[in-house]
């Protein structure tokens, strides 16, 4: 192996307290007195944090869909499928917008990034509101719950003002029989501190919760804070159902199988319906990874219906994904 | 996202027929799907 010479490059990584004078772009500066790595765009240092990194969740989302495809493809035997159609659960319609969120009856859960039939769940509402100058209940923020059954919730809240000073957060839960109840949280900090909130009736399914906040003294500029609001919820499993848009493929397919990453607990499964006709006639209850024969309607208007089937308690069932291959003879 | 096998077609078709003649050997006992196995893998 031979080396050969270099030169030496010009200083491209400061390392110091205070801001270097070079500005040439795409210069780094770790700053030694916060810990923080800058970077040049030409004119000023800007934090590297702060610089917009979507292309990487871009590429990553790209990679993420050569995965599936790959995965796919390795459950046609022999990857002997004519054509894929193909969807990532990043959010609620899907990375390419191929679910119809009005159809579909599952719940979303954003924490895993993923469909289920029922189970533990989060909603949030991280919105700053405040309010200012009163000692009376103001409503600030409405959460809906959808009549699931809701525990706890937290959030943050904080008072405005360096002098002492009360601010008291209001969570009150309209229950689905038009019932409400309350649990209220108070803070005199000036920087945010959690607050917990515990549904007073569990046992009720809750249509929304409204927050309100109040200061003690309704003096000028006085002003409370809250946000970071987390509701946490559990829902009963029941069958529930993915539904796409309408694919358009073309027409005549005779044999289909979808491809789903899915966890199932106790007898939770997923199994999917599909129709070539825009929902006119269906091929029902097919399992997953196996070729089926489609015996109804053909047509270019392709909608799956993907089941999350389980009823009670431990049995769910959730998907990831979901990869569709058709055949034409 | 619609993908299309990119697989030629003419293999495709020769990998159905594969397939086609396993399931029609097993079904006609001429074969166990165990024999197959053991001789070119599961």
């Amino acid at each position: 192996m031979t080396v050969a010479d270099v030169t030496i490059p010009t200083k491209y990584v400061y390392v110091q307290s205070s801001e270097p004078n070079d500005k040439t772009e795409g210069k780094l500066w770790y700053n030694t007195s916060t810990n923080e790595t800058y970077a040049s765009d030409g004119s000023s240092y800007v934090k590297v944090a702060d610089i917009d990194l979507d292309y990487i969740a871009d590429e990553q989302m790209e990679q993420n869909f050569n995965i599936l495809i790959n995965s796919v493809a390795s459950s046609s035997t022999l990857n002997a499928y004519d054509d894929m159609f193909v969807d990532i659960l990043t959010d609620s319609d899907g990375a390419s917008n191929t679910i119809d969120t009005g159809n579909t009856t599952a719940l979303y859960n954003s924490d895993n990034k993923a469909y289920q039939n029922g189970g533990d769940g989060t909603i949030e509402d991280a919105e700053e509101t405040d309010v200012t100058n009163t000692a009376v209940y103001v409503d600030v923020k409405t959460i809906e719950c959808f009549d699931r059954f809701v525990s706890t919730a937290t959030n943050e809240v904080k008072q405005g003002v360096t002098n002492p000073e009360t601010v008291t957060c209001k969570y009150t839960f309209h229950y689905t029989d038009e019932t409400t109840d309350t649990d209220t949280e108070s803070a005199t900090t000036t920087s945010y501190v959690e607050k917990n909130y515990t549904n007073p009736n569990p046992e009720k399914t809750v249509s929304h919760i409204v927050i309100a906040m109040k200061l003690q003294n309704d003096g000028a500029g006085k002003m409370g804070y809250e946000k970071n609001d987390v509701v946490n919820y559990s829902v009963t499993p029941s069958d529930l159902l993915v539904q796409t848009d309408v694919l358009t493929v073309t027409t005549g397919a005779d044999d289909c199988q979808l491809y789903c990453d899915n966890t199932v607990a106790g007898d939770g499964e997923v199994t999917f319906d599909i129709s070539l006709d825009n929902g006119s006639t269906w091929t029902e209850d097919l399992s997953l990874n196996t070729k089926h024969e489609i015996t109804s309607t053909t047509g270019t208007q392709c909608i799956v219906k993907i089941n999350l089937n389980g009823t009670g308690s431990g049995n769910t069932a959730l998907i990831e994904n979901y990869g569709l291959l058709l055949y034409y003879d | 996202m619609k993908i299309k096998n990119p697989i030629p077609r003419s293999e495709i078709e020769l990998r159905r027929r594969m397939i086609a003649l396993e399931k029609a050997l097993i079904d006609k006992k001429v074969i166990t799907k165990e024999e197959i196995e053991n001789k070119i893998g599961s």
